[in-house]
């Protein structure tokens, strides 16, 4: 095939790849478990971790949201859709069509992100609209300082790599139950252990031997990379190698979810 | 001009840990042919069409389509083919418009293109004045032929059906069997169809593999298979009253099938069919019975069903309807 009959080939992939996207994105969305474990959750998990806790600053409130509707509302969607679509047997009619393991899985991959970003961009909304009634700082916290490039690739980076993640719990799960179960676990463990509303140091303050644990979650780098993109300084080595974990361990979490997907084929 | 190797099974093996679902099956579909595969519940058909559409990968052996394995070659053969899985697998949120836009989307087919299509395909399944309704508004019948339109919106060369009218109304049925006989007699669409129902197999079928334990058994054109059997002839008889066969009468027949308690079947071979009369009635007094009716029966494919899997078909047809779907294979 000729480079002209490659692109083709790949715009086509791509056409396909967003007919999946669009698909999740109507039906999933709106189901209960997204707006409950996407949504809801995260919303109260904020409040059970910052409200009346003088400990909680500003800075980390705010990329505390973030971080967390991100990582929340990325890693629901496909525990919520791969389950219901085994179930139905429409993943067969995927699985049926003419459009590759890695099209379909980025596919999904993608529309875990979107909700993600959405989720996001509605719970920040409604804590700084309703900020106030709870001491936010307001609609525009002091001392933020956006690198408005490097908090987009983070968000989406960020979004991605909990979106792939979500995809590989919930890559063999028959029932939602199934893939919420272990989803939420590993989720509450990285909440916890990543630093996403105080800092590493007072995290494991009680055991400061445990603190590497933070560091095999790709969550730790996102709270990171988020927090010197909107706070700063921006340490570009430092930012740069929460990039690269997250795009590696993304990498590492939609091999497997393939290899897994392939798996239940034999 | 030969006729191309539309679906080619080599050897296919299929194992769920020890048990083999599926066993050294092989055999050829040509292209325009109407296929089907009869089997008992549990014979392995669904498995072998899943083998088939690479949706399950077999233990050992392949499967081709135009000689291209589904495994290894996905989009290639997959274009080639749609699929109609036993149990419709539509989106039900979503419309029958909508379902069959999403499908050709898969397909990668332009916007008019698929548009077109979707509209010729809801006034061919009588469902166009349904296309703006979610699919769970549905009846089961009009499911299902709303799931074989979106298998066939891409126009493909191979339609593969997994029990395609099991559990719908005689209507819905006939609609379905009129328009696969259409599509493969006017297309050229190469129809591979998996049933229990027999007389849809006579019907339709050009070829048929009789598929028992995870095993073909026998593959012939339903006249040959008929004829297959027609060494032994079959008399029905039925008395007055409950009787069990015995003595010289059980002794003439190869095989006994006992219908209801005074109603029989007796299996005979050609050259005892005129001793046979004779001994019914000599039966029949010697037990005080009276003799009802005896018919000489016209081997039919369910003879040939029964000889090969030694499953009477209605019960089949029973047990289906009785078990659970997710345990169907």
């Amino acid at each position: 095939m000729g480079i002209g009959g490659r692109k083709i080939g790949f715009y086509r992939e791509f056409l396909k790849a967003l007919a999946i996207i669009e698909k999740d994105a109507r039906i999933y969305y709106l189901k209960p478990p997204s707006i409950f474990f996407g949504l809801m959750l995260p919303l109260i998990l904020y409040f059970a971790f910052s409200v009346g806790r003088p400990c909680v600053t500003e800075a980390y409130r705010l990329t505390g949201v973030v971080a967390m509707a991100l990582f929340f509302g990325s890693s629901t969607i496909e525990a919520v859709v791969l389950p219901l679509e085994r179930k139905s047997g429409t993943f067969d009619r995927l699985i049926a069509a003419p459009i590759s393991l890695h099209v379909l899985v980025f596919a999904k991959m993608i529309s875990g992100t979107l909700l993600g970003l959405l989720s996001a961009f509605i719970l920040t909304a409604i804590l700084v609209f309703f900020g106030p009634l709870w001491r936010w700082p307001g609609l525009i916290p002091s001392g933020i300082s956006i690198d408005p490039l490097l908090f987009i690739i983070t968000l989406i980076l960020s979004a991605m790599n909990a979106s792939s993640l979500g995809m590989l719990v919930s890559a063999q799960a028959e029932d939602v139950a199934d893939a919420m179960m272990p989803m939420n676990f590993i989720r509450f463990a990285m909440i916890f252990f990543s630093g996403t509303f105080i800092t590493l140091e007072e995290t494991f303050a009680f055991m400061p031997s445990l603190e590497p644990i933070a560091h095999i979650f790709p969550l730790t780098y996102s709270v990171d990379a988020l927090r010197q993109t909107t706070y700063g300084p921006i340490r570009p080595h430092m930012i740069f190698m929460d990039y690269i974990v997250l795009l590696t361990s993304m990498i590492i979490f939609l091999l497997f979810t393939i290899r897994s997907i392939e798996s239940t084929l034999r | 001009m030969a006729l191309k190797v539309a679906i080619e099974a080599s050897d296919v093996t299929k194992y769920y840990g020890t048990i083999p679902a599926v066993e050294k099956v092989s055999f050829k579909v040509e292209e325009t042919e109407f296929f089907g595969l009869l089997g008992p519940n549990g014979a392995g058909k669904t498995t072998l069409i899943r083998i088939l559409t690479g949706l399950t990968a077999p233990s050992f052996g392949q499967a081709l389509i135009f000689g291209h394995n589904p495994l290894k070659e996905p989009v290639k053969a997959k274009e080639k083919f749609g699929l109609v899985p036993e149990v419709s697998n539509l989106y039900s949120e979503m419309t029958a418009w909508e379902n069959l836009i999403f499908t050709a989307k898969l397909y990668g087919i332009p916007k008019e293109k698929r548009e077109r299509r979707a509209i010729e395909l809801l006034e061919l399944f009588g469902l166009k004045e349904r296309q703006k309704s979610p699919v769970k508004e549905l009846s089961k019948g009009m499911r299902r032929r709303l799931t074989i339109a979106a298998a066939l919106i891409h126009n493909p060369s191979i339609l593969f059906l997994d029990e395609p009218t099991s559990g719908l109304d005689v209507q819905s049925s006939k609609l379905i069997r009129d328009t696969l006989r259409r599509l493969n007699k006017e297309g050229g669409v190469t129809v591979f169809l998996t049933t229990h129902y027999i007389e849809e197999a006579d019907e339709l079928c050009h070829r048929l593999a009789i598929l028992n334990h995870g095993r073909v058994v026998s593959i012939d054109t339903p006249e040959n298979l008929k004829a297959s059997i027609q060494g032994d002839g079959i008399i029905e008889v039925s008395f007055n009253a409950s009787a069990q066969i015995h003595g010289d009468l059980k002794n003439l027949c190869s095989k006994i099938i006992k219908l209801e308690e005074n109603k029989f079947q007796l299996y005979v071979r050609p050259e005892d069919i005129p001793s046979i009369f004779p001994l019914i009635t000599r039966f029949a007094e010697s037990r005080g019975l009276k003799v009802l009716g005896v018919n000489f029966i016209k081997p039919s494919l369910e003879e040939v069903f029964i000889k090969y899997t030694g499953v009477d078909s209605l019960m089949a047809e029973r047990l289906e309807q009785i078990r659970p779907k997710r345990e169907r294979g």
